[in-house]
């Protein structure tokens, strides 16, 4: 399987597929923000007897699907919808009675939920001045290790482009999730922090992992470098995977049904840093991005970095 | 890195005494009556101390909490200004929660222009004391009462001391006038007795363009027997602190303000924060306070207690099957993390929410990629154990690469406390203090197990 998948024109072809597909994903689905991040329609139902919050839940969705509920009390709950039409309210008005006997009194409310101020710029700003961080962090991590300046920049470049293929085909997932029905608000955000958090954590441990095997080469050679750190690691890095299975990704899956669905993130995220791992450096990282002929005369490109 | 029976009997104080704070509260149900097992807490030694519990704040996605709703009345509101009204009252109320610094808390707001319903939903993950709330949502119409020479001249002595207003007449100072209001503790704030201070006061500045008009209110008393008056919707709430002392020459734009309410600071910073705003135009009445459901689900702590739990016990399991004796160093400061990590966030009473939680996970992670690195590199550095120098030598390239990273996370912090949205800062806030506990293990603890179990010249030594 791992050799079917080495192969180098089933990597270029899952590349572009993945890549196709999650651009594609993006653009059309786009996010199913939720009632945290929009306004919505609240229904509050309030009933004479206690009613578990997960059963009301389920007998809601299966007749409209809702984006929230909350319990207050003992037996009061406030639903969120978005995007409620006439005929839900209807099909919903003429079915509560039935789901729920001891059913008082049902109102809609238009939910306007205070949003912090200029979310999206301010994720903007905190993300590249941090990318911006990790990437010094990184020159300076592969300094001194035997490699020239344009091999640095070089290095830096393909690993820039691996996190970005990463980056774009998770983004293809959560859209394609949203598409799916799932509802996104905070705690769905909170996984897809976590997954690029494991992405990052195994782009770190490939850099340590390049930094050692680096300088015990007398010689820079990518491909010969790319070749020990797979031959050499990978039962190291197949270990690293599976506590991060065992401690990122299982627990979620016992504690609630949608923090399981949600954590389906992290598994893509694992899934791929395993990917990038095995078979996508084996071929991409002998590609100089920077190998013009102008630019490689430059001599201060050649000193040792 | 040789082995110190005084370093690690410290260290072993250190775990003990930092265990008793991390320990999870249990109950224990023995003999049909309940045992509560819990960590200890600062008011457990000294009931007036500073902090008084080591403990995580509640979150309402974990914990739940309360809902207060609110009825904004809009009978006097033309029915196309309504929802902007809302918005307004929304806000006014929103800024003076924050400004009373209640921890988290939403507010939201719902209408149902057919029935006339405009409410505005607070939810806190703690009691929302009812008192604090009634005053938080009166109209707060300020004035400030001076002495008018005319009147206090006809005052007979029963009327001067009944009526606080009489021989007094309102200045032109409003809501609008004032920049801002601090709580603050002042010995000049007292109100007839030197040696009766407050420990509670207000400090008001007033806008720089309304300096003449707070001017001519404090020298509208020529005697100096009545000082300034703070009436709050007709109500005199507070009066000028007889400690604070103008030159004459230059007298800024502040006002020490003596209240007449509890001397707490939470009912001062409440006080301030409903003056420090504009008023609110509307009626803002409570109608109903209730429990709230955790948001995530009633059982969802407890799982995630549990399958954490059973996560670390299992890497634990996962290290012991892959290296064999020499994991016992790699179980040790993962212990080591968990309690360290613990008690500490419990110390510094962080948030106890979901984002918190995936951040404490994710310090884990990379706190044990590294001790997996480093047990990687003494396992490849020599089959027969290590000497006293190969194994600092070891110790120290892991350290390094450790202590860069936990650098680039510090300086993050600055970034993301400053600009990114609270949930971001939660998990943040979960992943730095691992990360330090990290590098505080690698550079103590660590260095002295590694000593122990390691080196091949000690009796211990596992190799």
């Amino acid at each position: 399987m791992v050799h079917f998948l080495r192969n180098k024109n089933v990597t270029i072809i899952m590349v572009f597929a993945l890549l196709l597909l999650s651009v594609y994903s993006i653009i059309s689905f786009k996010l199913n923000l939720g009632s945290s991040f929009y306004d919505s329609t609240a229904l509050v139902l309030e009933l004479s007897e206690t009613r578990a919050t997960d059963n009301v839940r389920a007998e809601v969705n299966n007749l409209v699907r809702l984006s929230g509920i909350e319990k207050e009390g003992l037996a009061s709950f406030h639903i969120y919808f978005q995007n409620l039409t006439l005929a839900d309210k209807a099909k919903l008005d003429s079915n509560l009675p039935q789901l729920f006997p001891s059913l008082i009194s049902s109102n809609y409310f238009a939910y306007q939920p205070v949003r912090e101020q200029l979310i999206e710029e301010r994720i903007m700003i905190v993300t590249s001045i941090l990318s911006f961080m990790a990437m010094v962090y990184a020159v300076f991590k592969i300094k001194n290790v035997g490699l020239t300046r344009l091999e640095a920049i070089n290095f830096i470049l393909n690993e820039l482009v691996i996190v970005a293929f990463m980056f774009i085909v998770l983004s293809g997932f959560i859209a394609l999730s949203g598409q799916l029905g799932l509802i996104m608000d905070f705690p769905y955000f909170t996984m897809t922090l976590s997954a690029l958090f494991i992405i990052l954590a195994f782009e770190l441990y490939y850099l340590f992992k390049f930094q050692v095997t680096a300088r015990e080469q007398k010689k820079y050679d990518l491909t010969q470098i790319e070749t020990k750190i797979t031959t050499l690691y990978w039962p190291e890095f197949m270990f690293l995977l599976s506590i991060t299975i065992v401690v990122f990704f299982i627990p979620w899956l016992v504690v609630d049904v949608n923090l399981a669905i949600s954590s389906l993130q992290i598994l893509v995220s694992i899934l791929l840093s395993a990917y990038s791992f095995f078979v996508l450096r084996a071929h991409y990282n002998k590609i100089e991005l920077i190998n013009l002929p102008v630019i490689k005369k430059w001599k201060f490109l050649h000193r040792n970095w | 890195m040789k082995r110190s029976f005084f370093n690690l009997l410290l260290w072993l104080v250190i775990s003990v005494f930092l265990f008793t704070i991390a320990f999870p509260t249990i109950t224990l149900n023995i003999n049909g009556e309940n045992l509560r097992l819990k960590g200890w807490d600062p008011k457990d030694v000294n009931t007036n101390s500073v902090f008084q519990e080591f403990t995580f704040l509640p979150s309402l996605d974990l914990q739940g909490g309360q809902l207060a709703t609110l009825n904004v009345d809009m009978e006097n509101v033309p029915v196309e200004e309504r929802d902007n009204k809302l918005k307004e009252v929304r806000e006014i109320i929103y800024f003076r929660l924050l400004k009373t610094n209640p921890g988290y808390f939403e507010i939201h707001s719902s209408s149902d222009a057919a029935s006339q319903t405009y409410q505005l939903h607070l939810k806190l993950p703690e009691k929302i004391n009812e008192d604090f709330l009634n005053l938080l949502i009166t109209p707060a119409n300020l004035t400030f009462w001076v002495e008018d020479s005319e009147a206090l001249a006809a005052l007979d002595e029963n009327e001067a001391v009944s009526d606080p207003f009489a021989g007094r007449k309102a200045s032109s100072l409003t809501n609008d006038d004032i920049e801002s209001v601090n709580v603050i503790s002042d010995s000049r704030c007292y109100f007839s007795d030197p040696s009766t201070p407050r420990n509670f006061c207000l400090m008001l500045t007033f806008k720089p363009e309304s300096k003449i008009d707070f001017l001519d209110a404090l020298y509208a008393s020529p005697t100096g027997q009545t000082p300034l008056l703070m009436v709050v919707d007709g109500i005199p709430i507070a009066v000028q602190a007889m400690g604070q002392f103008y030159s004459g020459s230059q007298p800024d734009r502040e006002l020490m303000i003596y209240p007449g309410i509890t001397d707490s600071w939470i009912a001062t910073s409440v006080l301030g924060a409903i003056v420090s705003d504009r008023s609110l135009s509307t009626n803002v009445t409570i109608s109903n306070m209730d429990t709230l459901e955790p948001l995530l689900g009633l059982n969802t702590l407890s799982n995630i207690k549990i399958s954490l739990f059973a996560a670390v016990i299992a890497s634990a399991v996962l290290l012991y099957i892959y290296f064999r004796k020499r994991s016992v160093s790699a179980i040790l400061a993962l212990v080591l993390f968990v309690i360290y990590d613990i008690a500490l966030m419990k110390v510094f009473n962080l948030m106890l929410d979901l984002p918190l939680i995936t951040g404490f996970m994710a310090s884990l992670i990379t706190f044990m990629f590294f001790i997996i690195f480093l047990l990687y590199r003494i396992r490849t550095y020599s089959k027969g154990g290590l000497g006293d120098e190969e194994l600092f030598e070891v110790w120290e390239a892991t350290k390094k690469n450790y202590r860069d990273l936990t650098l680039l996370v510090i300086i993050g912090a600055f970034v993301v406390s400053l600009m990114a949205p609270i949930f971001v800062i939660n998990f943040y806030n979960g992943f730095g203090f691992g990360i330090i506990i990290g590098l505080f293990i690698f550079y103590f603890p660590l260095k002295h197990i590694l000593g122990l179990f390691f080196n091949r010249d000690e009796k211990w030594s596992i190799f």
